[in-house]
């Protein structure tokens, strides 16, 4: 005999994750799921929970409290409720219980929840620490080492569950951000560890290739890393090649390109989808929720896809990696002068008549690349000046001075810097560009090999 | 909607109220002061004025049986002045307690104005407002665990810049 199954009355796509109790009341409200007295008696309820909770918050001694912080609490309730709502598998069981249960009930059910939540979000923390994957991206650090862990300290679970105390820069795949709380949290932790999970198939060396192949300023970017990896490791399917490589060469994209552009919209999904199972088997890869979470990189994937052989600039989505790096120049500084000294010596040249005098000062003087750079943004070196000491500088030092120049791709870079370090930035670049085409060429070449190292 | 917190009709609660001001005159009465329904009425009127106007809510009333219980024995207040005095200490309240930022319980609030309407004030609303209670809520947001010391070292309590740097 075949069994009915009886069509949910809500769906659950239907509610709003972040707000989730209210949803289900006004959803349920709008189906006459509940009669006005049921609906009005929740309402009754839930300022009658608030109270108990206001008093609790103002520990008995205070009567009356400000209507923002009133709300911040009302709202942490509803959230508290919420999770215990979302453990149900269909939102009409929800409204049953909503009937049934005294909104007390479903609160103290939800903070009990959240204490499970919190303690494995600890776990998963820990995980993610330890799970071997390394990077130099800044924004994967910081979010690891100092965004999270406070979290754990400074989450409210009585009276601000809604909030997240944590500061997460690194971007991830998909990233679910209708979720707040611990549920954002936890979802964030659980999504990163199957991203790393999945970048421990791939050698770091190779991973921070294509980063480097991406943007030479990757490590300041917000990008994800695993959307990166796991688009190249696909089209390493598509073109037989063992995909740990990573590596897209030019010859490969243009094949790649000619095949693509062929196929329909649904042929390309399809398409994606036979290399991501292609590739599953290669890397061996038996979880359900890795193969889930990578699959979701396809609608968005088929798309930008699609855009790119369009626009011809399939380049930016399959990447090829850049020449091995020439052998790095580590430059050390010398030490700074003291801000005493700094200062005569600004005000020695600031006198000066002649710019023969000057360069001759900076020359005895200054031996260190940074207050060079500071003597040029010091209010002492006027108009043409600037042109003459860049013409008594070698092609280490002018390649140094370069280096410190923001490029184009240094987020803010405007705002960072003075309109006088600006100045001279400009006349640099003028003066660079005014050089002989060899000579440009063998500063660039420097600028490019060389690596400042801390003291 | 749900989020809304005037859900429990209002005047029911108003009327509980009222009966509770009324309620005092049994201990006020000694020190010749009785208030009216329409001044209980009156009073709910100035404290439901005060908290919207200081964006404030209450759950739980009492506060102004206490404020009337509290006061009742001050030498300042008679039956010409009651009423108008119990308005204006219902509004001074509210206004403190967002100006001392919450740390201040209600009963502590409470008691430091009685002291100072009685002394330093000399039954004084404005002095109590401008000079007392204004000083003891900068001293509270200055963190200053000593707060209710507002007498003894006026000078380092007044000069801001002391606690600027």
């Amino acid at each position: 005999m075949n069994n009915l199954e009886t069509q949910p009355k809500i769906d659950r796509k239907d509610l709003d994750q972040s707000d989730y109790f209210q949803s289900v009341l006004q959803e349920s409200y709008r189906l006459n799921l509940l009669s006005v007295a049921e609906y009005e008696n929740i309402q009754v309820q839930s300022i009658q929970l608030l109270a108990k909770q206001v008093h609790r918050y103002t520990g008995g001694e205070s009567s009356s409290l400000k209507v923002e912080t009133a709300q911040s609490i009302m709202q942490s309730i509803y959230y508290i409720i919420g999770i215990y709502l979302k453990s149900f598998p269909d939102a009409d069981k929800c409204v049953a219980v909503l009937k049934q249960k005294p909104l007390q009930e479903l609160h103290q059910h939800g903070k009990t929840i959240i204490a499970e939540q919190l303690k494995s979000a600890k776990q998963l923390l820990i995980n993610v620490q330890c799970d071997g994957f390394i990077t130099d991206n800044q924004a994967y650090n910081d979010t690891i080492q100092d965004g999270i862990p406070p979290f754990f300290s400074d989450y409210d679970a009585q009276f601000a569950a809604h909030d997240t105390p944590a500061s997460i820069d690194y971007p991830l795949c998909n990233d679910k951000m209708n979720l707040v709380g611990i549920e954002y949290v936890l979802n964030y932790l659980e999504t990163l560890c199957l991203e790393n999970k999945f970048l421990n198939f791939f050698s770091i060396h190779a991973i921070n290739r294509l980063l480097q192949s991406f943007n030479d300023h990757y490590r300041d970017l917000l990008i994800n890393i695993f959307e990166l990896v796991l688009t190249n490791a696909l089209a390493c399917v598509w073109v037989n090649k063992n995909s740990i490589h990573l590596n897209i060469e030019p010859v490969e994209r243009e094949y790649l390109k000619e095949k693509l552009l062929k196929l329909s919209n649904v042929e390309l999904t399809n398409h994606l989808h036979e290399a991501l199972l292609q590739l599953c088997v290669e890397l061996d890869i038996s979880d359900h929720l890795l193969q889930k979470h990578m699959a979701e990189i396809i609608p968005d994937l088929s798309a930008r896809l699609k855009n790119s052989l369009e626009n011809n600039s399939l380049d930016s989505i399959f990447i090829s990696f850049k020449e091995h790096q020439l052998q790095p120049v580590l430059f050390q500084e010398g030490t700074k002068m003291d801000d005493e000294l700094f200062r005569s010596i600004v005000e020695e040249i600031k006198e000066c008549r002649y710019v023969s005098d000057k360069i001759a000062i900076i020359q005895a003087e200054i031996h260190s690349i940074s207050d060079l750079s500071d003597i040029l943004a010091g209010y002492c070196i006027f108009n043409d000046e600037f042109r003459a000491i860049f013409e008594s500088l070698g092609d280490m030092e002018l390649a140094l001075l370069l280096k410190m120049l923001p490029t184009d791709n240094t987020i803010d870079s405007d705002i960072h810097f003075t309109e006088n370090e600006k100045d001279w930035h400009d006349r640099l670049n003028t003066f660079l560009n005014q050089l002989d085409l060899s000579r440009q060429k063998r500063i660039r070449k420097l600028v490019e090999t060389i690596v400042f190292q801390k003291t | 909607m749900p989020n809304s917190f005037s859900i429990i009709p209002s005047n029911v609660m108003n009327k509980l109220a009222i009966a509770e001001i009324v309620e005092c005159n049994k201990i006020t009465s000694r020190y010749g002061l009785i208030l009216s329904q329409a001044d209980a009425l009156e009073l709910v009127a100035t404290r439901s004025e005060a908290l919207s106007n200081y964006g404030r809510i209450e759950f739980t009333g009492g506060i102004i049986n206490k404020l009337v219980i509290r006061f009742a024995d001050s030498p300042f207040l008679s039956k010409h002045n009651y009423v108008t005095t119990l308005n204006d200490l219902i509004e001074t309240f509210y206004y403190f307690k967002n100006e001392t930022l919450d740390e201040i319980s209600d009963d502590e609030l409470i008691s430091f104005m009685k002291n100072y309407f009685d002394h330093r004030c000399q039954g004084s609303i404005e002095l109590l407002q401008i000079r007392e209670l204004e000083a003891l809520a900068r001293n509270v947001r200055y963190g200053i665990s000593d707060y209710e010391n507002i007498y003894n070292d006026d000078e380092e309590v007044f000069d801001e810049e002391v606690y600027d740097e």
